[in-house]
């Protein structure tokens, strides 16, 4: 009833425009109406399979099935003489070229995804899939099924939608704060997983089966003698499912104190027929500077020469204008902000002015942030930052210099002294972050900060204008994750 | 013995007549030209592109008193990083140096150097971009010392007269702040004395900015300037030897040109006929600007 409904009403339409424009411009009507509708349901259609797909394969196959059974249904009850229209000028809605090629397009797409669907179920099947071109093919598509399948499963769309709009409302509200990464002429930083992939090409069901891993390491000494400790493990399917790392072990440990390649193998004593994924995992624990330079001067003086309209920055011969924090190479990206306008002037007898300082921790590879173990700043001595419950978003105390001294001893040793000495002119805080929470996204830490009247000659200097640094050192546990695919061929084929 | 004779009278003759282009007599050059004062410019490679952490490299700064005043207790303040390097010398040097002169027409010159040693880079930074610059503040004068034409004949009545009053339009004096132009104005006053009055107009030529010459040192360090510190120049001028009176006093410099009215307070006796006189103007200010270079500083040793 419904449907007599809307074809009356289009007919309406389609008839008004006829009068009023002319047959030709209800062709097109009809034509250009046809294709949109078409395109619209062949999209629809990929959505709805991409969605049923990544819940099982199996259910997309049937969805299609069920589809294409009731289109048939429809087309059959749809081809009974239909009741003469009086009164209406007849335009048959389903003639015209663009009708031709939608329709076209969509039996070409129905036709894919039915082929596809049958692949992907049959493919798993030991039963039916045989050797030569045939068993190949079935081998190749099941690989490629698989991936489409772990790629679905780790595309979680709402996390991703919800993870984007928290990303772009954090960008308008100006809580994202950026970092680039610092200009490395060496090589990256970082744990890395490269060239994952089966050792053989071919498996048979029941056979052992074994994926080889390069495990790239190159860390900067933090000064403390603290290696950077990876854990790998591997399994294939499901995390119990847990391979052999070499000698019956299924954690292997590294310590690598600055650059190490090692080759990973990882073994199962047999697999069943069928598409497989294989995954390794590395954990480590890594440290992540960032730093960002802020401009101090005399507020007195600042104001006179932006009274007379001067270039602060031109006068000073300064050309990075807008400080953007760096952040050293590794997993994630550290950026930093501070809130006040460049160059910051100091009032000499009001320090209670704040400032304020953000961070933001950044996934910027292919795994996730374990935890954030301890997040410090470093802020130069003049500036403080009140520990009390409004200071920051996350509690922070106060810490003593054994954070720079430490880091002192990566330098040399004739320097040592010196850097030593130069702790004493800064400022530590620490804080408290939660160890719990999982960092696949980013996540913000900002703080308020004033300035201390006692050390306000180290803030200014002895020149015109002074340039000091806020750093922030991030230690965190990482996981990263890598992937591969491979397809066991069914007994039944060797046979 | 006769072509020795004749050799010696045509070196006499060609040495004496032939000497190319001729030359003006030294004390005849005018040092009240261009618009230089101190000159700072960075030697080539002092500091240099690239430096290791840890080590020691040199700021060479060639300096000159390319204008025709001296400096006196002008002040060279260098600027780092603290968080990445450190003066071995001290941050700040005072400059004295004589402007151009018949014994020395380029102005004198030297070389400084501040020496600095890097700091360790961060133990997980392999290079870091660092500015160094230098800042000069000095006191400097201007002179302009110009011929210009005192006419009671206010309404040009008088067709023949020794001169006429028009305005002086001028270039340089050898300093960064130059006076551009005197524009001589004359009145009849009640007693029937002539007021002359003159429009001087004064530009910002050089590279810098001018400032309090008083407050020279506020100005190279981390203390605080006035806004009314920026621009302020001393103006003072006289005609024939008489002093004359300039407002607006302290005169402050309003964007890169502008202009300070002087006059004479009690008049001139109204002279018969136009007569040519000498205007003297002598601005004294403070200036200063900086020179800076970036260095990237290299890790030694990557652990």
């Amino acid at each position: 009833m419904v449907d007599k409904q809307r074809v009356d009403e289009q007919i309406d339409a389609l008839s008004d425009i006829t009068q009023r424009f002319g047959e030709e411009a209800g062709r097109n009507y009809a034509r250009y109406r046809n294709i949109w509708k078409i395109s619209v349901s062949i999209l629809a259609s990929l959505m709805v399979f991409g969605a049923l797909f990544w819940v099982s394969p199996w259910l997309a196959l049937a969805s299609i099935i069920a589809a294409a059974v009731w289109y048939l249904v429809r087309k059959f009850r749809a081809s009974a003489p239909a009741e003469p229209v009086q009164n209406r000028i007849s335009v048959d809605l389903s003639q015209g070229k663009g009708f031709g090629i939608a329709k076209a397009l969509g039996a070409v797409v129905l036709i894919v995804l039915v082929v596809f669907a049958i692949f992907i179920t049959v493919g798993g099947s030991s039963k039916t899939a045989g050797e030569g071109w045939l068993g190949k093919a079935v081998g190749k598509i099941s690989i490629f099924i698989a991936k489409l399948g772990n790629f679905f499963s780790t595309l979680n769309p709402i996390d991703a939608w919800n993870n984007f709009l928290t990303k772009q409302t954090a960008i308008a509200e100006g809580r994202y704060y950026e970092g680039e990464v610092e200009e490395n002429q060496y090589t990256q930083l970082g744990v890395y997983l490269e060239n994952l992939e089966a050792s053989d090409p071919e498996y048979r069901d029941g056979d052992k089966v074994s994926v080889w891993a390069n495990l790239k390491v190159k860390a900067l000494s933090t000064g403390d003698d603290k290696p950077v400790r990876i854990s790998v493990t591997c399994w294939m399917d499901k995390e119990k499912n847990s391979g052999d790392l070499g000698n019956n072990k299924k954690i292997l440990t590294f310590d690598v104190y600055s650059q190490e390649e090692a080759s990973i193998e990882c073994t199962f004593p047999q697999a069943t027929a069928g598409a497989h994924t294989i995954y390794i995992r590395a954990e480590y624990d890594f440290t992540t500077l960032a730093y960002i330079k802020a401009y101090f001067m005399d507020y007195q003086k600042k104001r006179s020469m932006l009274m007379e309209k001067l270039d602060i920055f031109q006068e000073f011969g300064i050309t990075d204008t807008n400080p953007t924090a760096v952040f050293t190479n590794g997993p994630i990206k550290v950026g930093m902000a501070t809130t006040e306008a460049q160059p910051i002037g100091i009032k000499i007898d009001n320090q209670d002015d704040l400032s304020r300082v953000g961070v933001t921790i950044e996934n910027r590879d292919e795994g996730y942030v374990m935890n954030v173990s301890k997040l410090s700043l470093q802020v130069p001595l003049g500036i403080k930052i009140k520990t009390g419950d409004e200071a920051c978003d996350h509690p922070i105390k106060e810490v003593d210099s054994s954070m720079c001294v430490q880091l002192c001893k990566s330098g040399s040793i004739a320097n040592r002294p010196a850097c030593e000495n130069d702790c004493s002119f800064y400022t530590y805080y620490e804080l408290n972050m939660d160890r719990t929470k999982k960092l696949k996204t980013f996540q913000n830490v900002y703080c308020h900060f004033g300035y201390d009247s006692k050390y306000l000659d180290n803030l200014l200097g002895n020149a015109p204008i002074s340039t000091k640094y806020i750093r922030t050192i991030v230690d965190y546990d990482y996981s990263l994750e890598k992937s591969a695919t491979i397809y066991v061929q069914p007994k039944e084929v060797i046979a | 013995m006769k072509l020795h004779a004749l050799l010696l009278v045509s070196m006499l003759l060609f040495g004496c007549s032939l000497g190319g282009e001729t030359q003006n007599p030294i004390s005849d050059t005018n040092y009240r030209t261009g618009n230089s004062g101190l000159e700072l410019q960075l030697l080539d490679g002092a500091p240099p592109d690239n430096v290791y952490e840890a080590t020691t490299f040199q700021v060479g700064l060639e300096v000159r008193d390319s204008g025709a005043s001296d400096i006196a207790n002008g002040r060279l303040v260098l600027n780092y990083e603290p968080d990445y390097m450190y003066p071995l010398s001290q941050q700040t040097m005072q400059l004295g140096l004589k402007g151009k002169s018949i014994a020395n027409p380029d102005g004198e010159a030297d070389v400084r150097f501040f020496n600095i040693k890097t700091k360790n880079l961060e133990a997980l930074s392999e290079t870091h971009k660092s500015l160094v610059s230098v800042s000069a503040c000095y006191a400097y004068q201007t002179v302009a010392s110009e011929g210009i034409c005192v006419d009671s004949d206010i309404y040009n009545r008088i067709q023949d007269k020794a001169c006429k009053a028009e305005t002086l339009q001028l270039d340089s004096q050898g300093a960064p702040l130059a006076v551009t132009k005197i524009e001589p104005k004359f009145f009849i006053d009640d007693n029937g004395k002539l007021n002359p009055s003159f429009l001087i107009f004064i530009e910002n030529k050089g590279n810098g900015n001018v400032i309090n010459k008083n407050k020279i040192s506020d100005f190279c360090s981390n203390l605080k300037v006035d806004k009314d510190d920026w621009n302020k120049i001393e103006v003072s001028a006289n005609l024939g030897g008489m002093p004359l009176r300039c407002e607006p006093l302290p005169f402050k410099l309003k964007g890169q040109n502008d202009f300070v009215r002087c006059g004479l307070d009690n008049g001139l006796d109204k002279p018969e006929a136009a007569y040519t006189s000498v205007i003297d103007v002598t601005l004294d200010y403070g200036y200063t600007f900086t020179v800076s270079k970036e260095v990237t500083i290299d890790k030694l040793k990557l652990t």
